[in-house]
């Protein structure tokens, strides 16, 4: 096996301490079987992950409230344009987080897809996605825009899902791995899925840190 | 009739002993890159009568376009030429469909009509599209930037498979944007200039695995590891590859799949003893994959 890369075995025994963690904290991590005994073929889901996105500036007509006349019904409607004031209110808008973890076969490590839903079920688009991305992320990011965050055919399902393209991972984890190969074998999925993760605003809670560890 | 298909099909009939020929190197059959390079298809676009909202319904426009190439690397024009007759104002991404099947841009235009439409007549005929863009089914093309991020990640997941990406990894960003041009520009020179690169193999012969994808319609594609040799050090062919990831295409016994089906690549269809690695080398799409396309034929 290359250097920061792991198998298909143990991507799946890990995905299992992950899902017996996660049974026990209920933060609804799951397992979905599509192609029984195929290197890839099955693969981690987490649903609904609801997350403030995008604050969205719209500008809205308000009435002054210290001036009571204009609330009087009858002729409103003329006096509205002069009456009212416009005003810029920020909107948060919480849209709707899928997140898969799959195993790339060609590059040997785990790939995160996912979706994300506006609140009126529709599909956010890939600027959208963006601009969420927290800001310390995004300077770092926006040289390698379009070889980072792609929107890209799930390898199993075949519908439409954003990608965290695969081809650094096995270069990221290298080090990382290193330092936990001997006595100790930390977990690589929460290694790796705690660092790209917060990137698209999937958190791990801290316990997982210890699930990869042998007692 | 693909015209491809004609120029091609009666070429590769006869050469069932390839087992014994061993690798061909790549100037001998270089004639066969520069023949599929070359495919065109000719194509009939149309509006979509519910989408046209002037008086007149618009002509047809046609092009002759590049089997390797993308659609939307090509048919600029045609959104530009369509584009006045809709009511288009918000700039909607256009899309384009046949027969009810929408046709996704990132795969080449080879791979969607022998998919999709391989015993139709030509010009194939598709439908254009500025509203209701599928989004469950197409991934979205912001730009030309898309295209060439897609192609790229291909081609080097391709080269990941082959090399264990270290020929792709050992280019510069130049010989990268070489490919991607080559490509885009339609020069098969300069294309190939830096893509034998990527074809070449190592003391064994082969590569480490071969980037396939295999199509079947309405099923997502599949795509294993494979390697190009047996334990024992022979070639494996074809008919291996294919018996191994989709057998129903030699299980005769069941009923609605009995031999109808056809194996088809970049148009043709090889013989079933073609070595798989011989295939990947001259009849790879330009992102380095071998794209198999499984069609039913009844």
């Amino acid at each position: 096996m290359a250097a920061g890369t792991l198998t298909w075995c143990r991507f799946k025994d890990e995905a299992s301490q992950l899902l017996r963690h996660s049974e026990r904290i209920k933060d609804g991590w799951e397992w979905t079987e599509v192609e029984v005994d195929q290197a890839g073929g099955s693969f981690l889901v987490k649903k609904d992950v609801v997350r403030p996105t995008s604050e969205r500036v719209c500008v809205k007509n308000c009435v002054p409230l210290d001036d009571t006349d204009v609330l009087d019904v009858e002729g409103s409607m003329e006096e509205a344009d002069i009456n009212t004031v416009q005003c810029e209110v920020k909107e948060t808008q919480y849209y709707r987080y899928q997140y898969h973890v799959l195993y790339s076969t060609s590059y040997c490590v785990p790939v995160l897809y996912f979706i994300a839903s506006r609140p009126d079920g529709s599909l956010a688009s890939l600027d959208e996605v963006w601009s969420s991305v927290p800001a310390s992320f995004q300077s770092r990011l926006q040289d390698d825009r379009w070889t980072f965050l792609t929107q890209q055919e799930h390898p199993v399902l075949g519908c439409p899902m954003f990608q965290l393209h695969p081809c650094h991972t096995a270069t990221m984890m290298q080090p990382l791995m290193q330092e936990t190969q001997d006595e100790e074998m930390g977990s690589y999925l929460v290694s790796w899925l705690s660092t790209v993760g917060p990137v698209v605003g999937l958190n791990l809670p801290l316990s997982y840190a210890h699930i990869g560890h042998v007692t | 009739m693909d015209i491809h298909c004609i120029v091609n099909s009666n070429r590769y009939k006869n050469c069932s002993d390839w087992r014994r020929f061993g690798p061909n190197t790549m100037a001998d059959d270089r004639e066969v890159l520069r023949e599929l390079w070359d495919g065109r298809l000719p194509i009939k676009f149309n509006l979509a009568a519910d989408e046209v909202a002037s008086m007149e319904h618009p002509e047809p426009c046609y092009l002759l376009v590049p089997r390797q190439s993308y659609f939307p690397l090509v048919a600029d024009k045609v959104q530009r030429y369509f584009l006045k007759y809709t009511a288009n104002s918000q700039g909607e991404e256009m899309w384009l469909e046949y027969e009810g099947q929408p046709l996704k841009w990132h795969y080449p235009i080879g791979v969607l009509f022998d998919l999709h439409a391989s015993s139709t007549m030509l010009p194939w005929s598709l439908v254009v599209h500025f509203q209701k863009f599928p989004e469950d089914e197409l991934l979205h093309c912001p730009g030309k930037d898309a295209v060439e991020s897609h192609f790229m990640s291909s081609v080097k997941e391709a080269d990941t498979l082959k090399h264990r990406g270290q020929v792709i990894n050992g280019m510069q960003k130049k010989d990268h944007k070489q490919l991607w041009m080559g490509l885009q520009n339609d020069k098969f020179d300069q294309f190939w200039a830096i893509n034998r690169r990527l074809m070449e193999h190592g003391e064994e012969n082969c590569f480490k695995h071969l980037p396939f994808r295999l199509y079947q319609a309405d099923k997502p594609c599949i795509q294993r590891l494979f390697r190009p040799i047996t334990e024992e050090g022979e070639q494996r062919l074809l008919g291996d590859l294919v018996r191994e990831v989709a057998p129903q295409v030699f299980n005769t016994e069941v009923e609605d799949t009995s031999g109808s089906w056809k194996v088809v690549i970049q148009g043709v269809e090889p013989p079933m003893e073609t070595p798989v690695q011989w295939l990947s080398e001259h009849f790879s799409y330009p992102d380095n994959f071998l794209h198999i396309c499984l069609v039913n034929s009844r």
